[in-house]
């Protein structure tokens, strides 16, 4: 390297790096070295003009760690191993649409019983008003309705009554 | 027989008595040691904050990359050499956790003007209030993004160029380039006040601890 490349160097060095040997490629230390310590008018000029920079780079204080901060940082990695994170509401609506459908299970065969009951009761009551047909007259007597048709409707009554009840 | 002397026997150049200390704490984190992790991360802890507060200019995600970095120490804790230093290794985690967060945040790390500058006070509102450091503190503030980057990784991190250009993805000329362009903004800014600053400097006057928060 000549001397006029060598010394272009050392000023885009100093720019870049600032005046301290330390802080300086350890490619160039050696040659870089040796321009310092010439003392040439412009390489003490150089030099004086990077540490004049130095200087107020190095003048700033140092941030202060804010209050707790390690509490904090100590307190996030000692945590033991937690279980999963549960959404709250995602259970709540899957707890929602479970209870739905127990209700639906509960509702589809007391909703068969009682339309059963009703079919037995109205057909029973139908044989049994048929039996009782009086062409004559055109009217149904009360005394036409046997007892085991009215225990029939009484069970298909409280079957119902029974099944609301359950329900709620 | 302790460290230092089984490092002398061995022919080891001996690390300094704080690294020493570091490197037995890390020993025992590595058993479970919780109170020696106490230890080590009241130790090191200001280090490594401040090489993320360097990069990112905010407490918050400052303090989010420092318990990162002390979560993976925890967890894994590194494997160094007799002679590492741990706290230099932290916060060297540090920067490049704060430097991938940035990243993240803006994708291009770009040369424009900064888009996010502390609105406290311009470098010359500082300097009139009779606040040198923080009228250099507002001058840094204010350059291009990868200048800033660049001077604080090498020059208040002290990371190798070579380290410093890849985290920037930069050739180390151009880190050179961006470098040299940040101290000629950074003197053409304080032109004014620079003999007045080199003064107050000359003087030890500038603020306590604490005061500005990036660097």
């Amino acid at each position: 390297m000549s001397k006029t490349a060598e010394m272009k160097r050392f000023k885009d060095v100093l720019l870049a790096y600032g005046a301290n040997p330390e802080n300086w490629p350890a490619d160039d230390h050696e040659t870089l070295r040796k321009i310092a310590s010439s003392g040439g008018t412009e390489v003490q000029a150089c030099l004086r003009e990077a540490r004049e920079m130095d200087a107020v780079l190095n003048h700033l204080p140092e941030a202060r760690v804010p209050d707790g901060a390690i509490d904090r940082a100590l307190a996030k990695v000692m945590v033991p191993p937690s279980a999963p994170v549960v959404d709250l509401q995602a259970v709540r609506a899957q707890r929602s649409r479970f209870r739905d459908a127990i209700d639906m299970r509960q509702a589809i065969p007391v909703g068969i019983a009682m339309a059963a009951s009703l079919m037995l009761g109205v057909l029973a009551g139908f044989s049994d008003l048929t039996s009782t047909y009086i062409p004559d007259t055109g009217t149904i007597t009360l005394a036409s309705i046997d007892e085991d048709s009215a225990a029939e409707s009484l069970i298909s009554f409280e079957a119902f009554t029974f099944a609301e009840g359950d329900v709620q | 027989m302790d460290q230092p002397l089984k490092q002398a026997a061995a022919g080891i150049p001996a690390a300094p008595a704080s690294q020493v200390t570091d490197l037995s704490l890390l020993q025992q984190v590595r058993g479970g040691d919780q109170q020696a992790f106490g230890v080590l991360v009241g130790e090191i802890y200001p280090a490594v904050y401040r090489a993320a507060l360097r990069v990112l200019r905010q407490e918050q995600e400052a303090e989010d990359v420092a318990q990162d970095v002390f979560l993976k120490i925890w967890r894994d804790p590194p494997e160094l050499r007799a002679d590492a230093n741990l706290k230099a290794w932290s916060a060297r985690v540090a920067t490049n956790g704060a430097i991938d967060r940035l990243r993240k945040k803006k994708p291009d790390i770009s040369d424009d003007l900064p888009d996010q500058v502390d609105p406290a006070v311009s470098a010359d509102e500082a300097m009139q209030a009779g606040e040198a450091a923080g009228a250099v503190q507002q001058a840094i503030d204010h350059l291009p993004e990868r200048q800033r980057l660049a001077l604080v990784l090498t020059y208040y991190q002290g990371l190798p160029n070579k380290e410093a250009a890849d985290l920037l993805d930069v050739s180390v000329d151009a880190l050179e380039s961006l470098l040299a362009r940040a101290r000629r903004a950074l003197k053409a800014t304080l032109s004014e006040h620079w003999q007045g600053l080199l003064e107050d400097f000359a003087q030890g006057g500038h603020n306590e601890e604490g005061s500005w928060k990036a660097i």
